[in-house]
């Protein structure tokens, strides 16, 4: 269970994230949605203990992310924003050194990197230099990396962004196959993948958060409010016009 | 813990071998060596004995360029190149304290610049297979000459891990890295611009790092006190990389 | 929000700070406690425990001053050398006693007017000299004493052989340390006044700087008539008689007496005039006769007396040897070489004797022990063998007690004009101090600095070899592998 309480983060005078608290169940796997700036990236940096919050609490199975962040970490697995990896480096350097840093060793790192290879399909350019793999590569391998040590947490930070459409479709597939024993936080602003990964989803504006739940009370919620929407992506900018008048007002 | 400061070291010291600039920084590095050593063994200079040579080798300001230079060029990307490419995010989530980050890192930047040191033995080894009869090299001298030359390079190497934690940019890393190591030298390089005492007199004097070298490590004497220096800047210059590395995850 | 980051800030800082408290800390402790390891193959910068013996016996703190600057490119190398290993050496005393302080280094072409300061307040004679000050007392080191340098033709530029730097050092340490030694300079009837042997004179042919230097050196030197008195005090450590021609009769009894309660006697005779009186040196060992050698005179080309001009033979001397590289001692003495036969003022036969003021090597060569120090062949090769200075000797008396006596053949090497030129001081402090028995203040052993004076392939074909593997052949296999590396890897 991720639970975040009271979470507030300012960078110099901009708030990026004014208080938000949500929940996220074990098992579910929980899309976070909002627009470009929204406080996405910060939540979810601070969620893996990259980045240290100003206020609030953030645990992760139980664990306080502040007081034990070492802890919290082993239980994540994280994909940052864009991917980052080293570009110079072998796939399977790369994995085996990742293994190493998350303290495995051995026999024990040599079948996680084996296995992670199998279950993201990347066998085939294990020995491949990642500076030349695809984009679509690259997002796998980067999704091995956070799937090494098994956890039963993983924090995705937009992992479809910049893929064709049939990478996206592998993408999802695979999350989908993961997602089944885990608990996953991704983030995104492409609605049709929350519509069909998540279970549900946490829709964040401007350091806030002004919607969770399922998918239908979503769209039930919208209509409530007067508008029609028909999917989620309706619904979503429904409710983003709301706050905005909201905030105007 | 050692594990892990292991895979950060082992990562960042084989990427020097797979990385093009260390090879261009290492073959210059041979080429300015070679120029220097070949100038100081000219006529003119030594007149022939390897003692002076090797003493003229350290009051060269060319060798003092390598020096300087050398340990900036290895570290200048070590953390802000991790901060600017985002790798960063994918080391500070794992499971590793800053402190372990930076201390592989300071590891692999440290054997890299000894390993770019230790291709001068080369030249060393050249030079005493061709010394005409009579002659020998004092392998003593030579040892005590690397372990000044290693010290003070553990300290700028830290210095520039410093600057790396410093900036998002290789290149103001690597100048600022420069412009303190720079500064540690002068400080006791224009003494005469403030008297005319012996070096001995003064505090300077103590912490002017070319009279270690031109004094002390080039005749054979390996003063621990100098390396306790290096050793005592070396640390504080690693504290203050966990410190801003980790002040700077804030932004 | 702000105060939680700024906190942390603080705790970073704090600890930032703790560390760099704890390292000055350290580095404070260090500062007074200097651990050197000396690396080099012949631990050539490890002081002896002679001189550290020494060292921790300094009961007052010892200035030291450094001056040098040679004017001479060819001899600039080697004084730049030599003075060179000299401060190293300092580091290594002032580290190893903290009574000990390098007042200044003056290049004495660099800094004219910080020389001339130094010169007056010190009484500097003259630079390339290392000078150690306790109280009103100085001792001068000087090249010579630090390094053996041979001298080839003139023209050539000299080479320095080794070095023997600590040995000089600590040897003037305790000349400055020694309790004061108790002499008498007889005041004889050797020619006194403005041009004569006296103490007074502080012309060129007077004693002054010598009863200077003496006391300079911690001698304590009075002045005896011994006619008046008629015995040598019962404090005299040593009885010294310079530009003696013979003693007056009545001076005699007490010399012999003196000798006989084991007295130290050193007697440099006035060749110029035929000694009288000598005789009785003969009971003890020492005959004083006639030769050619040992006229020191300043007039070259001047015609001189030889039958007048006298040698005394030496016996054994290895004592006084000691502070001499490889038994080398150089005087410079007037060489009186015959040039052909000519005509005297009553038409006798006079040799005529070039007279050149030249080096000379003393040498203790193998198999001449009785004639231990001989002019070097090389340097003169028109000497005859056997070209000797002095004769020092060592005899048990019936009492049982051990007198010694030195003789040189000569006393101006003692006068104003020329003991401070080459080792005539040098001559001089080492007999003194083998008469008095305080060798050890002659030096300590240390390990030799042998200097490889290579000449560093003259062709420039090794050099250019070398140039090769060092330009083109070492950073060339540096590329090769990157290349080679870096294409395999993208493969």
């Amino acid at each position: 269970m991720i639970e975040v309480e009271g979470l507030r983060k300012r960078y110099g005078r901009t708030v990026a994230l004014d208080g938000i608290s949500f929940r996220v169940n074990e098992g579910e796997v929980a899309g976070f949605v909002g627009l470009n700036g929204a406080g996405k990236t910060t939540a979810m940096r601070i969620l893996c203990g990259f980045m240290p919050r100003d206020a609030g609490a953030v645990t992760v199975g139980g664990v306080d992310v502040g007081k034990d962040s070492l802890g919290a970490r082993r239980l994540l697995g994280y994909l940052p924003e864009g991917v980052p990896l080293y570009p110079e480096m072998r796939v399977d350097e790369f994995l085996r050194y990742r293994a190493g840093l998350k303290g495995l060793g051995g026999a024990k790192a040599r079948d996680a990197v084996a296995r992670v290879l199998g279950s993201c399909d990347i066998a085939d350019v294990a020995r491949r230099i990642i500076g030349q793999l695809s984009k679509g590569y690259r997002q796998r391998v980067g999704i091995a990396d956070a799937l090494l040590v098994d956890p039963p947490y993983l924090i995705l930070d937009e992992p479809t962004v910049g893929l064709d459409p049939l990478q996206v479709r592998r993408l999802r597939e695979l999350l989908k196959e993961i997602g089944r024993a885990r608990t996953i936080i991704f983030s995104t602003h492409i609605l049709a993948e929350v519509e069909v990964v998540c279970d549900t989803v946490i829709v964040i504006h401007r350091g806030k958060i002004i919607a969770r739940g399922g998918i239908p009370d979503l769209i039930a919620r919208a209509a409530a409010r007067g508008a029609r929407p028909a999917t989620l992506e309706d619904a979503f900018v429904a409710l983003v016009r709301e706050a905005e008048a909201r905030d105007v007002a | 813990m050692w594990r892990r400061t292991y895979w950060v070291f082992r990562r960042d010291f084989i990427a020097y071998f797979h990385s093009p600039a260390a090879y261009v920084t290492m073959v210059g590095f041979l080429f300015l060596n070679g120029l220097v050593l070949n100038f100081e063994i000219g006529p003119g200079r030594a007149g022939g004995d390897v003692d002076i040579a090797l003493r003229l080798l350290f009051a060269n300001y060319f060798f003092w360029v390598l020096m300087l230079a050398v340990p900036p060029l290895m570290t200048m990307r070590l953390l802000a190149e991790e901060r600017r490419s985002g790798t960063a995010d994918l080391l500070m989530t794992a499971p590793v304290r800053t402190g372990e980050v930076v201390l592989g890192k300071y590891a692999a930047a440290f054997l890299f610049t000894a390993f770019v040191w230790s291709l001068l033995l080369i030249d060393v080894a050249l030079l005493a297979v061709r010394l005409p009869a009579g002659a020998e090299m004092d392998w003593g001298k030579i040892a005590a000459i690397y372990a000044g030359i290693l010290g003070l390079e553990a300290f700028f190497t830290a210095v520039g891990l410093w600057a790396s934690a410093f900036s998002r940019n290789q290149v103001v890393a690597a100048v600022l890295a420069l412009s303190i190591a720079m500064l540690i030298f002068l400080v006791g390089t224009y003494h005469e611009l403030f008297s005319d005492e012996p070096y001995e007199q003064l505090l300077y004097g103590f912490v002017s790092v070319i009279s270690h070298f031109v004094r002390d490590f080039a005749v054979g004497v390996v003063d621990l006190r100098y390396l306790a220096l290096y050793a005592i800047g070396t640390a504080i210059a690693l504290s203050m990389t966990v410190w801003t590395f980790e002040a700077r995850k804030w932004r | 929000m702000a105060i939680r980051r700024f906190l942390t800030w603080c705790c970073g800082a704090t600890n930032v700070l703790l560390i760099v408290y704890g390292a000055l800390v350290t580095g404070a402790i260090l500062y007074h406690h200097p651990v050197r390891f000396d690396l080099t193959a012949k631990a050539l910068r490890t002081l002896s425990d002679d001189t550290k013996t020494c060292l921790a016996g300094l009961k007052e703190p010892v200035r030291v001053i450094v001056t040098f600057g040679e004017a001479d490119p060819a001899k600039r190398l080697v004084a730049g050398r030599v003075f060179q290993e000299a401060q190293d050496f300092l580091r290594e005393y002032t580290l190893a006693s903290p009574k000990i302080e390098v007042i200044d280094v003056i290049n004495v072409y660099q800094r004219q007017e910080a020389w001339q300061q130094a010169r007056e307040r010190f009484n500097l004679t003259d630079a390339n000299r290392v000078t150690f000050i306790a109280g009103a007392r100085q001792q001068d080191v000087r090249l010579e004493d630090m390094a053996s340098v041979k001298y080839g033709r003139p023209g050539s530029p000299p080479l320095l052989e080794s070095m023997h730097v600590e040995r000089a050092f600590t040897a003037a340490l305790r000349r400055l340390q020694g309790a004061p030694c108790k002499a008498y300079l007889l005041a004889n009837d050797g020619i006194q006044g403005q041009t004569g042997p006296d103490p007074a004179n502080a012309g060129p042919g007077g004693l002054s700087a010598f009863v200077a230097e003496l006391r300079a050196n911690n001698y304590d030197v009075g002045i005896l008539d011994l006619a008046r008195e008629g015995k040598v005090p019962a404090d005299c450590e040593v009885l010294l008689a310079a530009g003696l021609i013979g003693p007056l009769p009545a001076e005699i009894p007490a010399v012999e007496a003196y000798l006989e309660a084991g007295g130290k006697l050193f007697l440099a005779i006035n060749p110029q005039y035929s000694p009288r009186g000598l005789e009785f040196l003969e009971d003890w060992g020492v005959a004083v006769l006639p030769a050619w050698i040992v006229m020191e005179h300043q007039l070259a080309g001047t015609k001189i007396q030889t039958e007048h001009a006298l040698a005394t033979e030496l016996n054994e001397l290895h004592p006084i040897m000691r502070k001499f590289e490889k038994d080398r001692f150089r005087m410079q003495v007037t060489y009186a070489r015959p040039l052909g036969g000519a005509k005297g003022l009553h038409g006798e036969s006079v040799p005529i004797a070039g007279v050149k003021a030249g080096n000379i090597w003393g040498e203790r060569k193998a198999g001449t022990a009785d004639r231990p120090w001989v002019c070097d062949a090389n340097d003169y090769p028109s000497a005859p063998d056997g070209l000797s200075v002095a004769r020092v000797l060592e005899t048990e008396s019936e009492s049982g007690a051990v007198a010694r006596i030195a003789v040189f053949g000569t006393w101006t090497f003692l006068g104003n004009e020329r003991l401070h030129e080459f080792d005539h001081a040098s001559v001089l402090h080492n007999t003194l101090w083998w008469l008095i028995g305080r060798e050890e203040q002659a030096g300590v052993r240390d390990p030799e600095v042998v200097v490889r004076n290579i000449s560093f392939d003259p062709e420039g074909k090794v050099r250019r070899t070398l140039a090769w593997a060092m330009l083109a052949l070492v950073p060339g296999c540096g590329v090769l592998a990157g290349v080679v590396i870096l294409f395999v890897r993208r493969k």
